[in-house]
């Protein structure tokens, strides 16, 4: 009688591991939520997806049999249903199938784990150089060839409503917390070669449609490329803590047909050519606060806050700070080289000569501060070429 | 350590009958604040890592509130991230680690036949130590620059971002790693010179085993921890360069440091658990433990390969490639001793006559969601995919699955297991039933969801996320209150046990255990074995050679 | 006839033990700072 029985229950057991198997990897992705890794647009994207459907599935498989040899046993070798215990304790011949066996599944999975390593460190011949320096928390990225250069801050509309308690609903912003101001702007079907940096601590920079993530350590630089096979927004985020605002510095990855991505670099070099003029003329106060809002909104307000009141104890306020109303050339110092052992970061370099300029002379002149400098972009500009 | 006083207290005893054995301390500051006795140090210990389990829970508990909806509702971004690196030191260094070494103290000398352990003196001061550890770890929570933030790693740069705080860290992990170190020390030592005659190691009980291996990689490890933190406590204080690249330090230099430590901390954590499962499915099927070799050989692989495979922690710092492919090689490796030992445990429960008391549960859960872990584990471990996968959620899931149904369900089982025979008492068995199912069904609905925001994209260590993973967390962090609150149950099960429980325990407890501790009374006298137990087929659990 | 332990020689014993472990847990220690400030 105990045959036929062992057979269905053992049976029964393959089927509720399974389909309890079926509820955990595939129900929720019925709910429309997105539940696994994406495919990705480049070669990497599509051999790590497939390397994890692979090792998926033979965890899955392994996973029902184990479980299910155990729902056997749990099922039948109850002492209620009045069992005896066996006597055996061990069987070489058993340890050496269970040894053997994973080892050749482990070879299984290698040889594809192998190939997916080789394709992301041997890289091709790449058209472009794009270099990423991670901050905190913005990404600067350079074209090496094109000498067209940005920082990429979190969009206003997601900065101000990520507040505590700020009231705004999150899913009223667009793409909250995975929007910036200035996207990543690359080519599609082109080899990009990325150099990776970090100025502060250490990033790590991911767009996980390109299939990877590759950390920015400050003092090193890391390589990485990529090929982009279709033109679309691609959205990451920083993967590496990084300090408070760790999760406000993501990444935004425009991918342009070529045509559209050369037109791109065009008008890049025609703002840079605006910039080279606005440094030489000269702006009257109200220009350079009403420009000046604008860039300490995005640059400043994270820390020094939007009234300027600051955020104790590592942020100071510049409403009557002593540096916002002490000597021009000393504020100047600090906005460009930043403050050592501090979080004031050296903005020399992270913005242009007009928004440096029209910031300072901004938060000189806002929050009751009543300095009523002005600071020239041609100051900065000299200041900065020494 | 001069040992004089100890000996001859001990060797006086010898002997005497058992009643004298029970002459306890009567004082309260005598009996607690200076005991010797490997029980009440044991009993400390639990307690103590009770406590900073329900400290670092509440912290958890910030953590999934906040996690709850995307936006900040509760606490701002650095406090998040304090809660977090908190949560993970106080539930390492102040739960599991030394919840394994109050099992240890507790168990180790009833299993091999000792009156207590070898080194009863640095047995107290090791436990004392923590308190003070934990209370400068927590202080700087209230302090000015606020406590850590950087994640329990400590990477550099960011942790010498920490302000004057960063001092009381570093003491406290300086502290926990002595604290360790000697708890290692006193088992190793015990474990090589106070067993009973007759027992020889490969008759020793899989818990003392897998104690023993435990021990030497704490004692391999920690003080690379130590080193690693004091080299970021003069880089932050006193200007040396050892991790800041504009000095000609390297930041990744301390990652190496870090896992070289980390990946052996994470088997600290496992193998006493492995140790704990192996005691309790023999018991409960009512059959000895198969492939006790094999287990032991087992259990030493996977320690050996704990100390080869630290770079998979680090895919994406930028290796070359033959560094990228021997890590990986050597991480997939693990994944056959550790399946030995699962092929074992269902192999144990195989024909058996199985009961399924509280202990027996947490076992088998210990057993199917370890082994999830594991799975997600060898998932991880292929570099590529890791390139995806790694600092997501998908981490998170991974780690938290072979930790808390992992570490932490084992060590609920074992306090089931080896409570009636501390107290004397049975604990309630219908509390501990509800216990285990509410912990066992909420665990997965807080960590399995995980699996699912790692992949679509949710990196970790953030305090707000995209309205695309509102679901998930969302179940998750209902999940987590529930897991949260039937935790309460347990300290209720335990309490009503040692305060409240009339139901005598006897002596052998659960039907089929065997072991020298279950020829002990029930409660055990003061000191275990003055007298050699006799070691036979009855007393020795599952040893081989007595197993037919 | 159970044999017969002299628990104050296994006591010294692993005072022995213990001494031996010390040494290795403070010689890691020590080689892992030297070799970092030599790396210097």
């Amino acid at each position: 009688m105990k045959k036929p029985n062992t057979i269905i229950i053992s049976l029964a057991a393959v089927a509720a591991v399974s389909a309890a198997c079926w509820l955990l990897l595939v129900a929720p992705g019925l709910t429309g939520n997105e539940v696994n890794m994406t495919r990705g647009v480049t070669e990497h994207a599509e051999m790590n997806y497939s390397l994890h459907m692979i090792a998926l599935w033979i965890c899955a498989v392994i996973g029902i049999l184990v479980f299910s040899a155990m729902f056997v046993s749990i099922v039948l070798h109850r002492k209620s249903r009045g069992e005896e215990p066996a006597k055996f304790t061990h069987s070489t011949k058993a340890e050496i199938v269970w040894t053997i066996i994973p080892v050749l599944i482990l070879i299984a999975i290698a040889i594809p784990g192998t190939k997916g390593v080789v394709l992301m460190e041997v890289s091709p011949e790449t058209e472009m150089t794009v270099k990423i320096t991670g901050f905190q928390w913005r990404w600067k990225y350079d074209y090496l060839e094109d000498d067209i250069s940005f920082i990429s801050s979190l969009a206003p509309d997601s900065n101000a409503a990520r507040r505590l308690q700020s009231g705004v609903v999150p899913a009223q912003v667009d793409n909250y917390l995975l929007d910036v101001d200035n996207p990543l702007v690359l080519p599609v079907d082109t080899p990009v070669k990325f150099l990776i940096t970090a100025d502060d601590v250490i990033h790590s920079w991911w767009v996980p449609d390109l299939g990877w993530k590759r950390d920015a350590v400050p003092g090193f630089i890391n390589e990485a490329w990529t090929r982009i096979r279709e033109p679309g927004i691609y959205r990451g985020q920083c993967a590496e803590l990084c300090g408070k605002d760790h999760g406000f510095m993501p990444i935004v990855l425009k991918a342009l047909p070529k045509d559209e991505y050369r037109a791109w670099v065009a008008e890049q070099k025609q703002v840079a050519a605006v910039e080279a003029e606005n440094v030489q003329r000269l702006w009257s106060r109200a220009e350079l606060m009403q420009h000046g809002e604008s860039v300490y909104a995005t640059q400043c307000a994270t820390c020094h806050q939007a009234d300027g009141s600051g955020l104790a104890p590592a942020f100071p306020a510049l409403a009557g700070s002593p540096v916002a109303m002490g000597p021009v050339e000393e504020h100047i110092e600090v906005v460009l080289n930043g403050r050592d052992g501090t979080a004031m970061q050296a903005f020399g370099e992270m913005l242009t000569v007009t928004d440096l300029a029209a910031a300072l002379t901004y938060t000189r002149n806002a929050f009751g501060n009543d300095t009523g400098d002005v600071v020239q972009p041609q100051a900065i500009a000299r200041i900065k070429n020494g | 350590m001069a040992n004089e006083h100890t000996d001859t207290h001990a060797s006086t005893h010898e002997g005497a009958h058992d009643d004298h054995h029970d002459h306890k301390p009567t004082g309260f500051l005598d009996r607690w604040l200076f005991t010797t006795n490997h029980k009440d140090i044991g009993t400390l210990y639990l307690m103590f890592s009770l406590m900073m389990f329900l400290t670092g829970g509440l912290m958890a508990m910030i953590i999934r509130a906040e996690l709850f909806m995307p936006g900040l509702q509760l606490v701002e971004p650095d406090f998040f991230n304090q809660m977090s690196t908190m949560h993970a030191l106080i539930m390492i260094f102040g739960a599991v680690m030394p919840a394994w070494v109050g099992f240890a103290n507790w168990m180790i000398p009833m299993m091999i036949g000792a009156p207590d352990m070898a080194l009863p003196r640095m047995n107290n001061w090791s436990f004392w130590i923590l308190p003070f550890a934990v209370t400068m770890l927590l202080s700087t929570l209230f302090m000015d620059s606020g406590g850590p933030a950087s994640g329990w790693t400590l990477y550099p740069p960011l942790s010498l971002q920490t302000g004057d705080s960063f001092a009381f860290v570093v003491f406290a992990v300086h502290m926990m790693g002595i604290s360790s170190i000697m708890g290692a020390i006193n088992v190793i030592a015990t474990v090589m010179n106070m067993r009973a005659p007759g027992m020889t190691l490969l008759r020793m009980p899989m818990f003392v085993w897998t104690w023993l291996i435990t021990a030497f990689l704490l004692i391999a490890v920690m003080p690379v921890l130590a080193g690693a933190v004091t080299m970021l406590l003069t880089d932050h204080f006193f200007g040396t360069s050892f991790f800041n690249a504009a000095g000609g330090g390297d930041p990744v230099m301390y990652q190496h440091i870090f896992w070289f430590f980390g990946h052996p901390e994470v088997y600290i954590m496992i193998l006493p658990a492995f140790g704990i499962v192996s005691e309790i499915i023999p018991t409960f099927a009512r059959k000895p433990l198969f492939g006790y070799a094999a287990m032991v050989y087992a259990t030493a692989s996977i320690a050996f390969l704990s100390f080869i495979v630290w770079a998979h922690h680090m895919f994406t710092v930028g290796m070359p490639l033959t560094g990228e492919l021997f890590f990986m090689y050597a991480t997939m490796l693990i994944a056959v001793p550790t399946g030995v030992k699962v092929f074992n445990w269902v192999s144990t429960m195989w024909r058996g006559a199985m009961t399924f008391e509280t202990p027996m549960l947490f076992a088998i859960a210990f057993v199917i969601l370890f082994t999830i872990g594991g799975l997600s584990g060898l998932m991880l471990a292929l570099a590529s995919v890791d390139l995806q996968y790694h600092d997501t959620y998908f981490v998170v899931a991974h780690f938290h699955y072979v930790l808390v149904p992992g570490a932490v369900f084992a060590l609920m089982a074992g306090t089931y297991y080896w409570l009636p025979k501390w107290t004397g008492h049975m604990y309630s068995e219908r509390w501990g039933k509800i216990h285990f199912w509410l912990s066992a069904i909420s665990v997965n609905v807080l960590f399995f969801p995980q699996h699912y925001l790692g992949l679509a994209g949710m990196p970790r260590r953030i305090p707000d996320y995209s309205v695309q993973f509102a679901d998930f967390n969302m179940i998750s962090s209902i999940g987590g209150f529930v897991f949260g609150a039937s935790q309460l149950i347990f300290v209720g099960v335990i309490l009503h046990c040692v305060f409240k429980s009339r139901q005598a325990a006897s002596d052998q407890v659960w039907e089929g255990a065997r072991g020298l501790e279950w020829i002990l009374s029930s409660p055990p006298p003061y000191h275990s074995f003055n007298e050699p137990p006799p070691i036979n087929s009855s007393t020795v659990a599952h040893a081989d050679e007595y197993a037919h | 006839m159970i044999e017969q332990r002299d628990i104050a020689k296994q006591r010294s014993r692993a005072v022995v033990t213990a001494w031996i472990l010390a040494a290795v847990a403070a010689g890691i220690f020590a080689a892992y700072v030297l070799a970092a400030v030599l790396a210097q």
